[in-house]
């Protein structure tokens, strides 16, 4: 069909069609990973272990030590909050390495008032090439906890200094600005007890903005007010309960956020650990599935969605442009640098469906949708618009992300940590599909003008805020 | 646009497009609407459940009590999982049912409801289905779950299964029995049957069975030369840590015999935990092995003042991780262990110096 209207020279027309059948794929993909999702949580719902079982089973001195490692920049808002939580999750034998990346404020004084650091004479086993180590502090109130202060070197820097620094061979990487659920470690743990050949796992990242947390723990999972964080929890429950779930389901797993998720020690040392990139999450997850190919090792990378790590998200609208910049750079580059696996039936799944997926959904999905708002205000300008098909076609496109918002809020109610009041979830639903009116576009530009920044490995500046329920 | 007409009729676009829209719309609608079903459904569960729970809690009340009142009979898998949920909550993991409430729990007919669900497809049902039989501590359920695991392919069943044999044991040889069906597995990982042992250990204590008539099963286990070192390792893990301290020599024995390193550090923590002293710990300490060295100085906090000198050199390892396990087993072997840190704190090696003070300084506090 196609053929013939190009015979007629009709390019405007195969534009439409082209956008049309990119547009199917896109929401078409979505929808069934939603449908697989769904089936697979609903299941999972039904056999979530429960914490005594799996505390009799797990109290094993076989259970594998974890070392907690938290890279921190100018974080002396949140970072105590973090700590603290981490030092009141459930598992057996852990540590808690702080590496403070050089930060210019107060962050290391923070950490000497909240802890009572004292310096202690730790070498570095200097697996990996970092920047200057200017002093090792262990707790006197929680020996768990290490500090490591070191020059400024970027996240990947400081999450390589952590993995030097680290004792156990579990390596767990969270962010400052996260509450990690003090049951979280123990579900990990659980599956990577089970699993021989478990080599790396991803948890749940959920919105801690509007949640009420006392004592450093989250009490009452609520939405917050803003349209903004509510679009973006819808957002998060699409990529988490959605797309991971089913990614992880179909071994194709290729992130694991680097808000919350636990890596085998002995591989992340033999990729030569985290790349300095704005995308070292990624990055190191497709290392290690070419690594783990390339080597012959029997090797799993699964999504857990019941242990959950609980981070804030931009609650305005300039720091949320930086982050999704971010986010599309990142995935360029993870891609770029990882491109001998697209296509690739060498590395299985991985080659011929997760990084294409990742290719043509995740990075070129906001272009081709940027080159769709560009083509229908072009056609409106030049009169080449028929108003019925172009007001029905826009209407389907919104009604069919809203139900796919509607499906993912659905989604929230298999796993554990949910919203429990309806009208949240309502909330969530309803104000989550206002994205289509703005939002979805402004973003369409900023991750198009991401992809053309790609050799930038800036972060942006990150507006931190205390955490809610708690005193500044 | 005005292209795509020619090709397309108009009207049909339309009104397929229409269609479209409307069965989004409904279908959206419908999706809100199952939601709120949804919520109210899974709570109305859950608070029939924890209704059904509360029920057998207090019938199970009554008849501890004396009172020969049947349980409430059950239909379905949910309410066999409330009846072990309530067992659990009555007894505890570690209570035992006595031949009375044995008899009570058999005639509600849970376990053959139970033993139904196995089959199931939905492997979640099956995951409940022997959840459940764990719970009701019926030993002749013992056999039928251990048969079921053998065939049992989702690891995450396979794992429950382990739970619920381990709490359905009531004679020694059956450890034995799922010693077995561990070794069947090899994909099963590190340490997760050491769980397993220690509960069957533990429902083997509650019956009063001595811990000495394990020895046929836990030789026998031990002995296995077919068996993956992993579960070797849980299980010598495991004695440890349920302090079956009669069975010391065995392990020492054991270890010394195979000479496997890994072995060996299990042993030493084995050791630890059961707090007991052996030359084994001595022989050890200053291994090159990292591994095997830090248990050693580990076990030696239960060692008595012969071994401070051994655990002291350690303070000046070239390695930070063992001189950090020699100041704090120092720190808590009482005066000796004291006054070998103070002595240290004069070292001419700066790092010894450094180590012991930041011991002292950790004890003072």
């Amino acid at each position: 069909m196609i053929i013939t209207f190009l015979s007629i020279g009709n390019t405007l027309l195969c534009f439409q069609v082209l956008i049309l059948l990119a547009f199917l794929i896109i929401n078409g993909t979505y929808t069934y990973i939603t449908f697989f999702a769904f089936r697979h949580l609903r299941e999972s719902s039904e056999a979530a272990p429960d914490l005594d079982r799996l505390l009799a089973l797990t109290c094993s001195a076989n259970l594998r030590p974890i070392t907690i490692v938290i890279p921190a920049y100018n974080e002396q808002v949140t970072l105590v909050e973090t700590i603290l939580a981490a030092t009141q999750i459930n598992y057996p034998r852990y540590e808690i390495v702080v590496v403070n990346d050089g930060s210019t404020d107060d962050t290391l004084k923070c950490l000497k008032d909240a802890f009572g650091l004292v310096p202690i004479d730790r070498p570095e086993r200097k697996t990996i090439e970092t920047e200057t180590v200017r002093a090792v502090y262990v707790s006197e109130r929680l020996p768990q906890i290490w500090v490591i202060d070191k020059e400024n070197g970027g996240k990947a820097d400081a999450l390589n200094c952590g993995l030097n620094y680290s004792r156990y061979p579990l390596f767990c990487a969270i962010d400052a600005d996260s509450i990690l659920d003090p049951d979280a470690l123990l579900r990990m743990g659980h599956q990577f007890l089970i699993e021989r050949n478990l080599i790396a796992a991803g948890g749940s990242v959920r919105v801690l903005n509007g949640c009420v947390v006392e004592g450093s723990r989250v009490k009452k999972i609520r939405s917050p007010r803003s349209i903004l964080t509510n679009i973006q929890i819808v957002e998060y429950l699409r990529g988490f309960m959605a797309g991971r779930v089913t990614l992880g389901e179909y071994e194709s797993l290729l992130i694991i956020s680097g808000a919350f998720g636990i890596f085998r020690k002995d591989l992340i040392l033999a990729v030569g650990g985290y790349r300095k990139t704005v995308g070292e999450d990624m990055d190191v997850v497709l290392r290690l599935h070419r690594y783990c190919v390339e080597q012959e090792i029997k090797y799993k990378v699964y999504f857990i969605p019941e242990p959950v790590c609980w981070t804030q998200v931009p609650s305005d609208f300039p720091s949320l442009l930086r982050q999704r910049n971010r986010w599309q750079r990142a995935l360029v580059d993870s891609i770029w640098h990882n491109r001998t696996m697209l296509f690739n039936p060498k590395y299985g799944r991985v080659g011929t469906l997760g990084m294409p997926f990742f290719l043509f959904i995740e990075l070129f999905g906001p272009l081709i949708e940027f080159v769709g708002y560009l083509g229908f205000v072009l056609f409106f300008i030049f009169h080449m618009l028929n108003p019925v098909f172009a007001f029905l076609f826009f209407t389907i496109s919104i009604l069919w992300g809203m139900w796919l918002n509607a499906a993912a809020v659905l989604l929230d109610n298999f796993v554990l940590h949910k919203y429990e009041s309806l009208f949240d979830s309502y909330r969530i639903a309803i104000l989550g599909s206002l994205e289509y009116l703005g939002y979805r576009q402004v973003l369409a530009v900023e991750r198009l003008i991401a992809t053309f920044q790609v050799s930038q490995t800036h972060w942006g500046h990150a507006d931190r805020k205390t955490i809610p329920g708690r005193a500044p | 646009m005005h292209t795509l007409n020619m090709a397309v009729s108009h009207y049909l676009t339309v009104v397929l497009l229409w269609m479209v829209i409307a069965i989004f719309g409904v279908s959206i609608v419908a999706l809100f609407i199952s939601l709120g079903f949804h919520k109210r459904h899974t709570l109305k569960r859950s608070r029939l459940f924890q209704q059904q729970v509360d029920l057998n809690e207090r019938a199970l009340t009554l008849l501890l009590a004396g009172d020969e009142s049947p349980l409430p009979t059950v239909h379905d898998l949910e309410q066999v999982s409330a009846l072990g949920s309530a067992l659990t909550k009555k007894l505890g993991s570690t209570g035992t049912a006595d031949p009375v409430l044995l008899g009570a729990i058999r005639k509600t007919g849970a376990p053959a409801i139970a033993l139904r669900a196995l089959d199931a497809q939905d492997w979640a049902q099956r995951y409940r289905a022997v959840s459940a039989c764990g719970d009701l501590r019926l030993p002749e359920l013992f056999a039928p779950v251990v048969e079921f695991a053998y065939a049992e392919e989702n690891m995450k069943i396979f794992g429950i299964c382990l739970y619920a044999g381990a709490h359905l044991v009531s004679e020694p040889s059956q450890v034995k029995t799922l010693f077995d069906l561990t070794s069947s597995r090899p994909d099963l990982s590190t340490g997760y049957d050491e769980g397993m042992f220690r509960i069957a250990i533990q429902s083997l204590q509650r019956l009063g069975i001595a811990p000495e008539r394990l020895n046929a099963a836990l030789e026998y286990c031990l002995r296995d030369n077919r068996a993956d070192e992993q579960h070797l390792l849980a299980l010598i893990l495991a004695i440890g840590q349920e302090q079956l301290v009669c069975f010391k020599d065995t392990l020492v024995r054991m270890a010394r015999l195979r000479g496997h390193e890994r072995l060996t550090a299990a042993t030493l923590r084995s050791l630890q935990s059961m707090e007991l002293c052996d030359s084994m710990i001595g022989e050890h300490i200053g291994a090159a092995n990292l591994m095997l060295n830090i248990a050693a100085i580990r076990a030696a906090e239960s060692c008595g003042p012969d071994i401070v000198s051994q655990v002291s050199e350690q303070l000046a390892s070239p390695d930070f991780n063992v001189r950090y396990a020699a100041a704090q087993t120092l720190m808590n072997m009482g005066a000796y262990g004291h006054r070998a840190l103070l002595e240290r704190q004069e070292d001419t090696r700066p790092e010894v110096r450094h180590m012991a003070a930041f011991a002292l300084a950790a004890e003072s506090r």
